[in-house]
């Protein structure tokens, strides 16, 4: 068997650039204004996004124009002796990405209490966190300008960049990359945020580049099916 | 809890005086669960009616406490998540209705001895199994007790401890590729039912939902097993109850059980079948059933040098190669690295740019390796087929493809 005709594939069975299949499901918290669930392979995180009356139009902290007032909760199902850290680690990167998304500061005196809770971990959490909280956010109803979408990439010790990685994965990675992108039907994905660690400039640029077309392709997916997904709860490709 | 208004008191007291109930179950009618459980074992998810509860149960090898050092260690931890209900929202990791939760399911686990945390000694004063449980709930529709412990126990039961072998006075761990995971230890499923009381203790409904509890005087929770047993019964007070009634409380919820006890046992035998099933992801299974065909249909053919040993270009290697260069100046080094010739006279134009982005192939269509797999996306099952333009194209100044990326059937 010649080995160059089995190239380096991964080992569920993926290549490189391919994205795990992705389910969602909304409403499935009853009592938030809105909710989505996100499942990602063996990564599921609910998300749920409720409005609260603001006792004050804006706090000392909030900048008025950076968006609505937004509190947010994250929590981790799985115990572990770093979960406080990165519960916290989640919460501060999810709100900066949130409150850029939605359009205007004052929701009618009311702020957004968002609730992030990951149900099980199998890779690109923080990733899956970001797609789950926006899509709760769009089942409220706030008017966001463009569909945040987060993709996750993770490089290999042979140099290799791998998108969507597992925790298998994750854990045998000289660096990883997460990358918001802002996905719209009217403009080319815009990159909104990322966070990068043990990237080298190669692969950094690699990313940069892959970036958007992994999230233009899941948000292209997310937009054929939300339609049927408003309507009849869940749906999963 | 929160302030509700009379006239919704009244009525909702009034009609469960008539035997009616605002979701149209009887007064001893409980909700029918639903358990989901998760990729690793000892997870589950049970929602009852609206309420939902998510456990998760984990366990270690520790070294026991200095004056019991035949007992395991059990804990469960219970806490309800903002998501659940707006007055849950000061996110305060343990409050008291968390804590009273925790209390009642350890009581009714541990206390009934469903769980013997002397059978879960392995060495005697040097390692015991550390078994936790963490229940959160996710929404919160009334009954929160009932839901909680239904998850604790299906986690309970679908855990599976790593194996380990005691020689001499060490401990091996196997891991679960070297041995099958075995299950605990439970000598009975305990199960509770929990009454709200109305009337001055005179009505009960089984299962209360948000609205009835809120509209409750008081609650009593029974729990019991198949075998007639009673592991718990919690009655805080506040309200008075007849001791008639109080004795038939046994007798009134054995039917429930028994109920409940069935479904946590087809729960269980459904998901031993859906984790032989799953055992390998769908995708990487039809994948690789395709490439297998593709290769022995096509014969092998030669890949590009860039493409093996990992070099990692997602997208197609010359459209990078220009997005590079334009990256960091028209430095050769840049390119070379890349190990691909640059179109001969390709102008890098901002069209150029935009074409190449919006070829929108998520590169998984265009594997740059350029392989045998043509055609492998459907079964792949992630995303459609994304017209591919070929390499050369970028070259071609003339074609401004448009931004967004167009939906087409594949051409090689």
């Amino acid at each position: 068997v010649n080995a160059r005709a089995w190239p380096m594939s991964r080992v569920d069975g993926r290549s490189p650039s391919q994205v795990r299949p992705f389910a969602v499901e909304f409403g499935c918290i009853s009592h938030a204004d809105g909710s989505a669930r996100w499942q990602q392979g063996g990564t599921c995180v609910i998300a749920s996004v409720g409005y609260v009356p603001l006792l004050e139009p804006h706090g000392p902290d909030a900048m008025p124009s950076e968006g609505p007032h937004l509190t947010i909760v994250c929590r981790l199902s799985t115990p572990s002796l770093r979960r406080a850290l990165q519960e916290k680690e989640l919460q501060v990167l999810l709100r900066k990405a949130l409150r850029s998304a939605c359009i205007g500061s004052d929701l009618a005196g009311m702020g957004l209490s968002v609730a992030v809770h990951v149900l099980s971990m199998d890779g690109a959490v923080l990733g899956c966190s970001l797609n789950a909280a926006v899509l709760a956010l769009l089942h409220a109803g706030v008017a966001m300008d463009a569909l945040l979408v987060a993709v996750h990439f993770v490089c290999t010790a042979a140099g290799a960049v791998l998108v969507d990685p597992t925790e298998a994965e994750e854990e045998c990675s000289t660096g990883w990359g997460y990358f918001v992108c802002a996905t719209s039907t009217r403009a080319p994905a815009r990159l909104v945020a990322s966070v990068t660690r043990g990237l080298d400039d190669m692969q950094l640029l690699k990313c940069l580049w892959n970036a958007p077309l992994s999230c233009t392709t899941v948000a292209h997916q997310l937009r054929e099916w939300l339609p049927h997904v408003l309507r009849y709860g869940s749906g999963s490709c | 809890g929160m302030v509700i208004p009379t006239n919704v008191k009244e009525f909702v007291t009034n009609a469960l005086r008539g035997g009616l109930r605002l979701d149209g179950r009887t007064l001893h009618t409980i909700r029918q669960p639903v358990a989901q459980f998760g990729a690793k074992t000892g997870q589950c998810e049970v929602s009852l009616g609206k309420t939902r509860a998510l456990a998760v149960a984990t366990c270690e090898v520790v070294e026991p406490r200095l004056n019991r050092s035949n007992d395991g260690f059990l804990t469960f931890n219970c806490e309800l998540s903002p998501m659940a209900d707006f007055a849950f929202h000061e996110a305060r990791r343990h409050s008291e209705q968390a804590t009273a939760i925790a209390r009642i399911i350890e009581r009714m686990v541990r206390g009934s001895r469903a769980i013997d945390t002397e059978a879960l000694c392995i060495l005697a004063g040097k390692s015991v199994w550390s078994i936790r449980v963490d229940v959160t709930v996710l929404d919160n529709d009334g009954n929160l007790v009932d839901c909680c412990l239904l998850a604790v126990v299906l986690a309970l039961l679908n855990l599976r401890r790593p194996s380990i072998t005691i020689d001499g006075d060490r401990v091996i761990v196997h891991s679960s590729e070297a041995r099958e995971p075995v299950p605990l230890s439970i000598h009975h499923v305990p199960v509770c039912v929990t009454y709200g009381l109305f009337d001055g203790g005179k009505l009960l409904v089984a299962d209360p939902t948000l609205e009835e509890e809120q509209c409750s005087t008081g609650r009593v929770i029974i729990g019991m097993n198949t075998h007639n047993e009673i592991c718990l019964l919690d009655y805080p007070g506040g309200t008075p109850m007849n001791p008639k009634v109080f004795r038939q409380l046994p007798a009134m919820a054995m039917e429930r059980v028994k109920a409940l006890t069935s479904f946590i046992e087809k729960a269980l035998a459904e998901d031993v079948v859906r984790r032989k099933d799953e055992a390998l992801p769908i995708y990487a299974k039809k994948f690789y059933d395709a490439r297998k065909a593709k290769a022995a249909q096509e014969g092998l053919q030669p890949t590009t040098p860039a493409a093996t040993e990992g070099s990692g270009v997602l997208a197609g290697d010359d459209a990078f190669a220009d997005f590079l260069a334009r990256m960091v100046g028209t430095r050769k080094s840049a390119v070379q690295a890349m190990e691909v010739e640059e179109a001969a006279g390709a102008a890098l134009t901002d069209a150029t740019l935009q074409a190449a982005a919006g070829e929108g192939d998520p590169s998984e269509s265009t594997p740059a390796e350029g392989e045998a797999m043509d055609e492998e996306e459907p079964s792949a099952g992630t995303l459609e087929q994304m017209e591919t333009q070929p390499a050369n194209a970028v070259a071609d100044e003339t074609t401004v493809e448009p931004a967004l990326p167009k939906k087409k059937k594949k051409k090689k």
